[in-house]
């Protein structure tokens, strides 16, 4: 039998290998270990049956494995730099918004084609993601449609609302796509999925908010004319990166700086900015 | 020793068979069944086997439930009532596929 001394040095050299999916660690630790206990029993020392497991099954195979159950699961990680790329454009779609609401550089029927293009694309990513078990591609439009209508029910629109509150009138737009989603994906499913993601990266969570980062900018720059309104670029710029390196990198840690580095970037400038 | 490209295509039947047969097994039980009942024929890979584990758990197919053993945990799989449908179905597939090969390999000269 394998000592609690040695159990924790398999763990550890298990863990440095980068298994970190909670589902697969305990499993491939009672792995090595039988196979190390199989040859502890014939007669070998723990060094040498250790060094037997890993010929039995080498270290480098770790990632592999795991890497092909989280793509197998639904529960990838990361993507490759061009999916990343294209993942990353919802942010800088509604960053440009901003120019659209506070421009005149096109026509007026362009600009609110290009608002509400923006608007229904994020609740379309939304209704996608809950139906394809929220992989994380779709997380960010979960943040921004729940907080953009939350948001919405405290504007008035003067040609539309005639000065009073949208109030529970914004909410429908999410309602909807929470209606036509559940048609479409009966049952809990993707909750359960998105639970299980969290629970594999908390850090998901900063993610989902992570949606709404652009059109905060956004708000920070309301009211500010062109070409001053240039100026937004560079937050703007930073939050996609942000969103990019989030998606493409493969260390959890990294996501997360990311996103904080981006988020603290973004704010101290559009902040130097306006004061 | 069969290769691991006539193993991957039956792994999945031959996990469920295993569990239809044992109940509950853990990962590293199903590679030295297997092992034992083909003589060392068929040898499963721990990056063919894991990967197969989990998909068959994602599919609903198996659950899982874990133990404590020696200051560690054990992780068992069995089969759950659509995974034993679906243990029945893929094993009667692969039982005529193997037929159909079988007659394939053994036809005569002139009959091919």
């Amino acid at each position: 039998m394998i000592k609690a001394n040695e159990l924790e040095f398999v763990r550890s050299i298990l863990k440095s290998s980068g298994l970190d999916f909670k589902p697969l660690e305990d499993e491939i630790l009672d792995h090595y270990c039988l196979i190390i206990e199989e040859r502890m029993l014939a007669g070998e020392s723990f060094e040498e049956s250790f060094k037997s497991a890993l010929e039995i099954f080498p270290l480098s195979e770790i990632q592999t494995i795991q890497e092909q159950i989280l793509e197998l699961t639904d529960m990838k990680r990361s993507y490759s730099l061009r999916e990343s790329l294209i993942y990353s454009v919802q942010f800088i779609v509604i960053g440009l918004m901003g120019f659209a609401l506070s421009s005149n550089l096109f026509p007026q029927f362009l600009q609110n084609l290009f608002i509400w293009g923006s608007i229904i694309g994020m609740f379309i990513l939304l209704g996608s993601g809950w139906v394809m078990n929220f992989p994380r591609w779709s997380l960010p439009s979960i943040g921004f449609c729940l907080i953009f209508s939350l948001y919405m029910t405290n504007v008035s629109i003067p040609l539309l609302t005639d000065g009073r509150l949208l109030g529970f009138t914004a909410l429908l737009p999410l309602l909807a796509t929470i209606i036509i989603s559940f048609t479409l994906k009966p049952g809990f499913e993707p909750f359960k999925k998105l639970q299980s993601k969290i629970a594999d990266e908390p850090g998901l969570i900063l993610f989902v908010f992570y949606g709404f980062m652009p059109f905060f900018t956004l708000l920070i720059f309301d009211e500010v004319a062109f070409p001053k309104l240039l100026y937004m670029v560079f937050p703007i710029m930073i939050i996609s990166t942000g969103a990019f390196m989030f998606y493409s990198s493969k260390v959890k840690l990294y996501r997360l700086m990311s996103l904080i580095i981006a988020i603290i970037t973004s704010m101290l400038i559009s902040i130097d900015y306006l004061f | 020793m069969e290769s691991n490209e006539l193993i991957r295509g039956t792994l999945k039947p031959i996990i469920l068979r295993m569990l239809s047969a044992e109940g509950k097994m853990y990962g590293y039980q199903i590679t030295m069944k297997v092992r034992e009942l083909t003589e060392g024929e068929i040898q499963l890979t721990e990056g063919a086997l894991y990967p197969a584990l989990h998909q068959l758990l994602n599919e609903g197919s198996l659950i899982t439930e874990t133990e404590s053993f020696n200051g560690r945990k054990r992780v068992f799989y069995s089969l759950t009532d659509s995974g034993r449908e679906k243990a029945a179905y893929k094993l009667s597939e692969l039982r005529s596929f193997v037929a159909a090969l079988n007659r394939l390999l053994d036809a005569q000269p002139g009959e091919i």
